[in-house]
C-alpha cells in the first residue's frame, strides 16, 4: 500500500477548511488514514472509492467518557481514523464510501464544535498570560522593556570602543535567549486570544446564518 | 399556570426524550427516533452525542448502569418526564386551538 505525507498548516484549526482539504484527494484516490504532529497528513493510495472524511472538536474529562463517543460514532456507521483522548481534534470516515454524510444533523449542533474550541483556546490564553506574569516578575533582574537588563556582563555599558563592541557582540545571543523565554509566553497567550476570537466569531456567524 | 421556562422544546430534544422513557444507548435513541418521526428525523452522531451530553447537564435524562460496558444507557428523569408532560399539554392546546379556528373558518 503506497503512502504519502501532505504537509499544510491550517493556522486557526480551521476544522471546516482542513476538512474540505483532506476530502479534495478523494478524487486522485487518496484515503486519509493519519494526522501527525505538526502539520502532517498521512494518506494511502487505494483502488476502491475513497470514503469521506469529518472533523469533530471535543475534549474528554474521563476515558469511559471518550469511549462511550467513539462508540457511539462507530455504531452509526463511522470509523474513527486519527483520535485520541485529549487530541480534541478527532477524525471520522463513513463507512460507505457513496455517502456524503455529515456528523451533524442541524447546524446548531454544528456550529457548536467552534464554541467549544473557542472556549479551549481561551483557556490556553489565560494559562499562558499566567505563565507570562510568573516569569516576568520576582527575582529575576532582566525586564522586557528595557533589553538592556538582558545583558549581564558586570559593567558592559561602561565599557568603550573595541572592548564594549566585542563584550556586546559575544553577550548577544544570550540576551536574546533570555527575553525570549518570556516573550514566548506572550506570543503564545495573544495567539490562542486570538484563535478563541477567529472560532467565536465563526460560531456566531453560522448561528445568525441559520435561521 | 406558567409555561414551564425551557418550552418550547426542538423536535429532536421532544423525540429523544421520549425515546428514553425506556432505558437506551445512543444507537438505539437514534432507530427510535427515526421510527417515531416516520422517518423524517434522522439524528447524526455527532448532534446525538451533544444532545445528550446537553440533558444530562440539564437534569433531563441520567446515566443508568448497563452491562454494556463501551457505551452508555441512559434513562428520563423525573423533571425531563415534568418537561415532556408540560410540553405535550402545550401542543394539546395549540392544536385544539387550531382545529376550532380552521373549522370555525370553513
Amino acid at each position: 500500500m503506497k503512502q504519502i505525507i501532505k504537509r499544510k498548516v491550517f493556522l486557526f484549526k480551521d476544522l471546516d477548511k482542513q476538512e474540505a482539504w483532506i476530502n479534495s484527494f478523494r478524487k486522485e484516490g487518496y484515503r486519509f488514514i493519519n494526522k501527525k504532529f505538526p502539520a502532517c497528513f498521512v494518506f494511502e493510495k487505494i483502488d476502491d472509492k475513497v470514503p469521506i472524511t469529518r472533523i469533530d472538536y471535543r475534549e474528554f474529562e474521563k476515558s469511559s467518557e471518550y469511549q462511550n463517543y467513539i462508540q457511539l460514532f462507530s455504531d452509526m456507521g463511522w470509523t474513527v481514523v486519527s483520535s485520541r483522548k485529549n487530541s480534541g481534534v478527532h477524525y471520522f470516515q463513513q463507512n460507505n464510501p457513496n455517502s456524503e454524510d455529515f456528523i451533524y444533523s442541524n447546524k446548531e449542533s454544528y456550529a457548536e464544535i467552534y464554541k467549544r474550541y473557542s472556549q479551549q483556546a481561551l483557556n490556553w490564553s489565560i494559562i499562558f498570560l499566567f505563565f507570562f506574569t510568573i516569569f516576568s516578575t520576582g527575582d529575576i533582574s532582566y525586564s522586557l522593556f528595557n533589553p538592556r537588563t538582558a545583558f549581564l556582563t558586570p559593567g558592559l555599558w561602561e565599557m568603550t570602543g573595541w572592548q564594549f563592541w566585542s563584550s556586546f557582540i559575544f553577550e548577544i545571543p544570550f540576551a536574546l535567549m533570555r527575553l525570549l523565554s518570556k516573550v514566548i509566553w506572550l506570543v503564545l497567550a495573544a495567539w490562542m486570544g486570538f484563535e478563541a476570537f477567529v472560532n467565536k466569531r465563526k460560531y456566531n456567524d453560522l448561528i445568525h446564518n441559520s435561521n | 399556570m406558567p409555561r414551564h421556562p425551557s418550552l418550547p422544546l426542538t423536535e429532536t430534544t421532544y423525540l429523544i426524550l421520549l425515546s428514553l422513557i425506556k432505558p437506551a444507548h445512543g444507537y438505539v435513541i437514534m432507530q427510535e427516533v427515526d421510527r417515531l418521526s416516520n422517518n423524517n428525523v434522522k439524528i447524526a452522531p455527532g448532534t446525538m452525542y451533544g444532545a445528550l451530553d446537553n440533558l444530562l447537564k440539564q437534569g433531563w435524562i441520567k446515566e443508568v448502569k448497563s452491562e454494556d460496558k463501551r457505551r452508555k444507557v441512559y434513562q428520563i428523569t423525573k423533571s425531563g418526564y415534568d418537561v415532556i408532560e408540560a410540553e405535550t399539554k402545550r401542543m394539546h392546546k395549540l392544536l385544539n386551538l387550531a382545529e376550532e379556528l380552521m373549522r370555525g373558518e370553513s
